[in-house]
């Protein structure tokens, strides 16, 4: 029995029946979960057309008489939701009910015991095994103020029939800068209060830099070291007060977006009655496996520890069908694994930071190429960003990638290819640099990037290599 | 098992940020070395070199960093620096 519909959960159902287990999967919300219906496809169609739009208004080229004339909001919002309601059947409802042993029960599903579950307080069902992929939601800081202020989270962000005039996005990971930088290009005024010092606080330093400077460069307002503190409502304005820097600050506007990160879904699921443990902030702790704390339940997505993406939720699915029914006890492997950020320029990782390939013992060396340098940039007229790879000086393979680029997210993956096949037959750096690369891609700059390796730490000279 | 925990390093709040001035650098290799020099200095968890043009690097490193050896290790990758400024 599979709790949940998502990315995790459908990937989940699937592997089971094809490994000819009859199957019931429970749904207490939309099919599809997160992703399809408010998480990657709708913003990144959203992110898309904000691109569109803004390039209409901003292009580098010279004698080319291009115009932005306005956003009609509820129709580029339908147009969303069309596409949304499209994929949902093609890749959920239609593929589900592809397959005859398994059943689709819309209602909510709660443990009565570890081999029970209870759907809507009144049908009990029992299965060998449990897969929970009830996944997360947005959170909101439950700051002074929050119950009388209506706020906006990612999910309503999207379904407004109304652009907002103003948004002040309370913030500073994936999700409030990459619907921040698209709303504002669309027209909205747009603010970010981020908490930490600094963007994307995990994220390398210069990362953080890039990508505050290329919002801050489209006239988006970025204030970090925020802490929110109140909010309160007057004649239709929003107003938040934040300490920034110790002061108290105040900032209004018509609409508030929170992207604080992600709860999940795991009340009044029964956990306890099933005797399935959680980690402090509620996500359900699983091991390399998949399997909780309960020896018959595994869990799969965004309601556990694992990282957040489909794709991974996906994996751990079908991962965790064969784990549960077949006895197997395959560990999910998560070492190459590429995270994309959708923000203008994006920002794309794979691998170890320089740091971690230390820590994990190795004898590290760094490239470090500013997009300049790759001539595709100088065609586009957009410069913004750099190619750094981290690689192991002794054995030369690559150990990890770190790019802040317009087509990040396409570069990323020959990255990560390179890095696989370091561990798996020892493909080095310089084999990678011999590759023929076509000439003005973005994705050159990877070759571009390894030819600027110190091959001789010794040599004090600059600019070597 | 790498999400046990999270993947990324997250600024400590005990870390100190520290500011160094740097000269001798004339491109961005020059710029790579420095980064490189500094990161692998122990207590080191962060190094941010803006651009060579502005010759300064940003340190972020536990309170039991050695101001010198991060000043040794600049110079031994063949630029001249001095610490700047300390939070």
């Amino acid at each position: 029995m599979v709790i949940g519909t998502g990315g995790g959960g459908t990937a989940a159902a699937i592997r089971a029946a094809e490994l000819g287990f009859r199957v019931a999967i429970v749904e207490a919300g939309t099919i599809g979960g997160t992703c399809v219906n408010i998480g990657c496809i709708p913003s990144k169609a959203l992110i898309r057309a904000a691109k569109a739009y803004h390039t209409a208004g901003h292009h580098p080229f010279a004698g080319l008489h291009t115009r932005a004339e306005g956003v009609d909001w509820p129709k580029l919002i339908a147009q969303k939701d069309h596409l949304v309601a499209q994929l949902r059947q093609q890749k959920y409802i239609d593929v589900l009910q592809s397959y005859h042993s398994i059943t689709l029960i819309q209602g909510k599903a709660r443990f009565q015991s570890q081999n029970e579950i209870v759907i809507n307080g009144q049908q009990t069902l029992t299965a060998r095994r449990f897969i929970i992929a009830t996944g997360a939601r947005p959170k909101i800081l439950p700051i002074e103020g929050i119950d009388q202020v209506q706020v906006l989270n990612s999910t309503t962000l999207m379904a407004l029939d109304q652009q907002p005039e103003s948004l002040l996005v309370i913030g500073g990971r994936a999700i409030a800068l990459e619907l921040g930088q698209a709303m504002a290009r669309l027209g909205t005024r747009v603010t970010i209060l981020q908490r930490s010092p600094r963007l994307l606080p995990e994220h390398d330093p210069e990362i953080s830099r890039g990508i505050e400077d290329a919002l801050k460069a489209e006239g988006i307002e970025v204030v970090t070291s925020a802490v929110p503190e109140k909010i309160q409502e007057s004649d239709g304005v929003k107003e938040v007060a934040a300490r920034v820097d110790g002061n108290l600050r105040t900032f209004a506007a018509r609409d508030v977006l929170m992207a604080v990160g992600r709860v999940p879904n795991t009340d009044d699921l029964g956990l306890e009655k099933a005797g399935v443990v959680t980690d402090a902030r509620g996500f359900i702790t699983i091991d390399a496996s998949l399997q909780t704390s309960q020896p018959n339940i595994y869990a799969v997505g965004d309601v556990t520890t694992l990282p957040k993406f489909v794709y991974v939720a996906a994996a751990a699915g079908t991962l965790a069908a064969e784990n549960a029914l077949t006895g197997s006890e395959k560990p999910l492997d998560l070492t190459v694994l590429p995270e994309v950020i959708f923000t203008d320029p994006q920002i794309a990782t794979v691998g170890m930071t320089e740091q971690q390939a230390r820590e994990a013992g190795h004898e590290v060396k760094t490239a470090h190429l500013p997009l300049e340098h790759v001539p595709r940039a100088q065609t586009e007229h957009d410069d913004r960003g750099f190619i750094r790879l981290v690689a192991d000086a002794q054995n030369n393979t690559l150990l990890g990638a770190h790019i802040l680029a317009p087509e990040a997210g396409e570069i990323v993956q020959t990255a990560a290819l390179a890095i696989e096949f370091g561990r798996r037959h020892g493909f080095t750096v310089d084999e990678l640099r011999r590759m023929l690369f076509p000439y003005l891609t973005q994705v050159e700059g990877i070759k571009l990037a390894a030819q600027t390796f110190d091959k001789d730490v010794a040599k004090l000279s600059c600019c070597a290599g | 098992m790498k999400w046990f925990k999270s993947k990324k390093q997250q600024t400590g709040n005990g870390a100190g940020v520290i500011e160094l001035e740097v000269q001798g650098m004339t491109c961005d290799g020059c710029a790579n070395h420095v980064r490189q020099a500094l990161s692998a200095v122990e207590g080191v968890t962060e190094v941010e070199v803006p651009s060579y043009k502005e010759g300064r690097a940003i340190v972020r490193a536990s309170e039991s960093v050695d101001d010198s050896a991060l000043v040794a290790a600049v110079e031994q990758a063949g630029y001249q620096a001095r610490i700047k400024k300390k939070a």
